[in-house]
């Protein structure tokens, strides 16, 4: 039952996109000898023959095929003939318009002729008139195959949406990755950019069907802990003012999840937002609403979850202003209450505990940003103020203070160091009570290996978070860059030993293997956590 | 007899204007004005970039009154020229210093004009037809103070899917990330700045989520981007940054979930869970 919305959500969702789905035809079909695919340039270069074929029945054929796909435009060069009906045109270039009516056809000898697809389908109209060269047209850029994505042998364009190529290979310069087919989504809308899949180590997803406004993908994922895991997603787009993402995450290990984000723009100053989730057992959803006053802004937000608990926040903010000496500051404040049906938002040792299922409250929140300025040594140093108290309904309040100072000294071109230290203090105040040791809300009783942490109780007052940072960055060129950090982590206090370890050292490699691809690579090690000498971590990504 | 008279008078004037209509009529003389640029080796040559002959004694004159001038032809000065029809070259000039109105359509004079080459159309109306040739292009990314200090910033382009890890940027000093990427001349894209997640991507200066930043590669040696980003989408006010939950680990890869299993922020109701935990101090009430 607690799944249930967000498997109907994602019913719905998939219902939705399927009449979408059906109705997105690939209207361009493109084969040769050889296709390669540049993603870089959204091109394809089809050669050994090319064969271009538009959903309206026009074929045209030449030696060789340069196809824009941003532009939505093809030129084929050599022996070229363009024929829709049972009339025929030849040229020695011509270019189409892959979604409007334009044929334009070049002849070394006689200039160039304009004309449509219509026409070209009744020659009783009579011949076109040559018109001037446009050479805009008839371009067909020199491609360097090295820094080709995918090569193929048959591509079925959909226009301003996705290319299925098949059979698709990744080439290397070791060999090349083959896949029967496989689908390049290049739409602009940046709602396909939205994900309700949780964060994962490395996902690759695989689109299955895609339209100008839906794609249905999968996801080949790796989850730290729970390792392998397979994931779905339909995502369902209207530019880039709304969009909706319903997912489906099933690690081979572990509970499974399932995730909807949804995302409106109404007009210039408003947005909406929902989202839902559930996993682990526990599920739940929330719904904003933002708007834009000028430079400040405010939101409303309202959530559910398992359990019976919900929140409400509302809360408006000020732009940066300046305060001097081109620092800035900004304030935030908020009002909202949490609850909990049928129980109570405090323990049992408060007497009259029942009675706070709803508790209100309000806070503020002051935000200090220095300019970044130059130090000794040749560093640059950027400092944040961030100061906030939540006042409740019962009486006792929450403070943070929190600052950061970070300094980066550039050694050379090429080499880079940064230091930073980031510093959190949190306390929640009873006025009068101290004496019962409420702890901060955020530290659980109980540890992720199910045992309870006694540590819990004997905690009182203010908790600290302390983060020391020294990193070393090299970039020796464009596409290599690699960066070692050490972090010291000194908090208070830390959680069962499941806290943030006392050290860690991260790699991060950025390289380009082969021209066309490009790998993300980072290895950290946590050391002195959860009683192991060291925890290794692998972050790994593809780029193109 | 005064009849005839009369008839014999029309007779003469007649005759007499015979040899004036046989001659051929001069049409009449056109005229283009414009900015001058240069009058040399036989041509005037206007900031239109066209030139036109002008016969060996062209008659220089005042614009405004008619009469001969002491101003002699040279840059920046303004000047009509009056063309003689028969021979398509420039027989007077009326100089000024002031800009003057134009006097005719160049349509007019357009056959007049002498073109040494062919003609080409400005680059900067037209444009530059693109090559494709490999443009680096710069893009320097701003983050809020709010950035922690460990994130790796990222830009998505839609011509990689939207992948949110498309191009990772490196960091410059504490406020600005910067990537030099490649790009064929003619290449055109739209990208968002992300932290390598759709949970965590740019907000503007209202904290709504910005139109993707559009970017076409010119046909340039060298190219930039600049992209301030106001704030983040996962940023959480009056919420510890350091919280225990900021770093999954491998035993525990969600245990505080923020912006994971939603509500984000405030699912851990203050105060913590009810449990049956027995009370330390029974008859102590919070107020007292």
């Amino acid at each position: 039952m607690r799944r249930a919305p967000a498997v109907c959500a994602f019913v719905l969702a998939a219902c939705a996109a399927a009449p979408l789905a059906a109705s997105a035809r690939a209207t361009v079909a493109l084969d040769g000898g050889t296709l390669v695919f540049f993603s870089d340039t959204l091109s394809i270069v089809a050669r050994d023959g090319a064969t271009l074929r538009l959903a309206d029945g026009t074929l045209a054929h030449g030696d060789a095929a340069y196809v824009d796909l941003k532009r939505d435009r093809a030129v084929l060069a050599g022996h070229a003939t363009v024929a829709r009906g049972g009339a025929a045109a030849g040229a020695d270039a011509i270019a189409l318009d892959l979604d409007g009516e334009r044929v334009d056809l070049l002849a070394a000898a006689g200039g160039a002729i304009t004309t449509t697809r219509a026409r070209l389908a009744a020659p009783l109209l009579g011949p076109p008139a040559p018109g001037e060269i446009d050479g805009e047209r008839f371009a067909f850029p020199e491609v360097d195959d090295r820094f080709a994505y995918i090569r193929a042998k048959h591509a079925a364009i959909t226009p301003h949406a996705d290319v299925r190529f098949s059979p698709a290979a990744f080439p290397t310069s070791v060999g090349g990755l083959p896949v029967p087919s496989y689908l390049y989504t290049y739409a602009s809308a940046a709602g396909f950019g939205a994900t309700s899949l949780p964060g994962a180590t490395f996902d690759q997803p695989y689109g299955l069907v895609g339209s100008p406004t839906s794609l249905t993908a999968l996801h080949a994922r790796w989850l730290d802990g729970t390792g392998p895991s397979v994931g779905l997603q339909q995502q369902l787009v209207s530019g880039d003012d709304a969009y909706l993402a319903a997912s489906l995450d099933a690690p081979l290990r572990g509970s499974g999840t399932r995730g909807l984000s949804g995302y409106r723009r109404m007009g210039a100053r408003y947005t909406a937002t929902v989202g839902a989730s559930s996993g682990f057992g526990v599920w739940g959803a929330n719904a904003s609403l933002g708007a834009a006053f000028g430079p400040a802004g405010g939101r409303l937000s309202y959530g559910y979850g398992s359990g019976g608990f919900s929140t409400f926040d509302a809360s408006l903010r000020t732009p940066d202003r300046p305060l001097f000496g081109g620092a800035t500051w900004r304030l935030r404040g908020d009002v909202g209450f949490d609850a909990l049906r049928r129980g109570s938002l405090l323990t049992a040792s408060v007497p009259d505990a029942r009675r706070y299922s709803t508790i209100w409250r309000h806070g503020l929140d002051l935000f200090v940003a220095a300019p970044v300025v130059r130090g000794p040594l040749g560093t640059r140093i950027g400092t944040t103020v961030d100061a906030a108290r939540t006042w409740y309904a019962y009486p006792h309040h929450d403070d943070t203070l929190s600052a950061n100072v970070f300094v980066s000294r550039e050694l050379s071109r090429k080499v880079a160091l940064f230091g930073g230290y980031q510093a959190s203090w949190n306390a929640r105040v009873y006025p009068g009570a101290q004496g019962l040791f409420f702890p901060p809300a955020y530290l659980p009783e109980v540890a992720p290996d199910g045992t309870p942490w006694f540590g819990r109780s004997a905690y009182s007052g203010a908790s600290t978070f302390r983060d020391e940072s020294v990193a070393l960055q090299l970039t020796p060129n464009l596409n290599t860059a690699l960066r070692v950090a050490v972090h010291h982590y000194a908090d208070f206090p830390q959680f069962h030993g499941y806290g943030r370890p006392q050290w860690s050292l991260e790699t991060d490699a950025r390289l380009r293997p082969f021209p066309n691809i490009g790998l993300q690579v980072g290895r950290a090690y946590d050391f002195g956590w959860g009683g192991y000498r060291w925890v290794p971590r692998w972050t790994f990504a593809i780029t193109p | 007899m005064r009849h005839l008279l009369s008839l014999l008078a029309a007779l003469a004037v007649a005759a007499l204007a015979l040899p004036t209509l046989a001659q051929p009529q001069p049409g009449p003389l056109l005229r283009f004005s414009g900015q001058l640029l240069d009058v040399r080796g036989g041509y005037v040559y206007f900031t239109t970039g066209d030139a036109f002959k002008v016969v060996d004694n062209v008659r220089l004159a005042d614009y405004d009154t008619g009469k001969p001038t002491t101003l002699q032809p040279r840059a920046k000065l303004f000047a009509r020229a009056v063309f003689d029809p028969a021979t398509k070259q420039v027989v007077e000039l009326d100089l000024t210093a002031h800009r003057v109105a134009p006097d005719t359509a160049y349509q007019a004079v357009k056959a007049y004009a002498v073109a040494k080459s062919t003609v080409q159309p400005a680059p900067e109306i037209v444009g530059i037809p693109l090559t494709g040739k490999e443009v680096p292009v710069s893009f320097v990314v701003t983050v809020p103070p709010t950035t922690p200090l460990g994130s790796d910033v990222y830009i998505s382009t839609d011509a990689s899917g939207w992948n949110p890890q498309a191009i990772k940027l490196d960091r410059i000093d504490g406020a600005r990330y910067r990537a030099v990427r490649r790009f064929a001349s003619g290449t055109k894209f739209v990208f968002r700045v992300t932290r390598g997640s759709w949970n965590s991507v740019e907000r503007n200066e209202s904290g709504l989520e910005p139109a993707p930043h559009p970017f076409f590669v010119r046909e340039t040696d060298a190219q930039s981007a600049s992209v301030t980003v106001y704030s983040w989408s996962d940023d959480r006010p009056n919420a510890p940054q350091a919280a225990p939950g900021a770093i999954p680990t491998p035993f525990n890869p969600n245990p505080f979930p923020q912006g994971g299993i939603a509500p984000a922020p405030r699912v851990t109701p203050p105060g913590g869970f009810p449990t049956a935990r027995p009370n330390p101090f029974p008859n102590r009430p919070p107020g007292g």
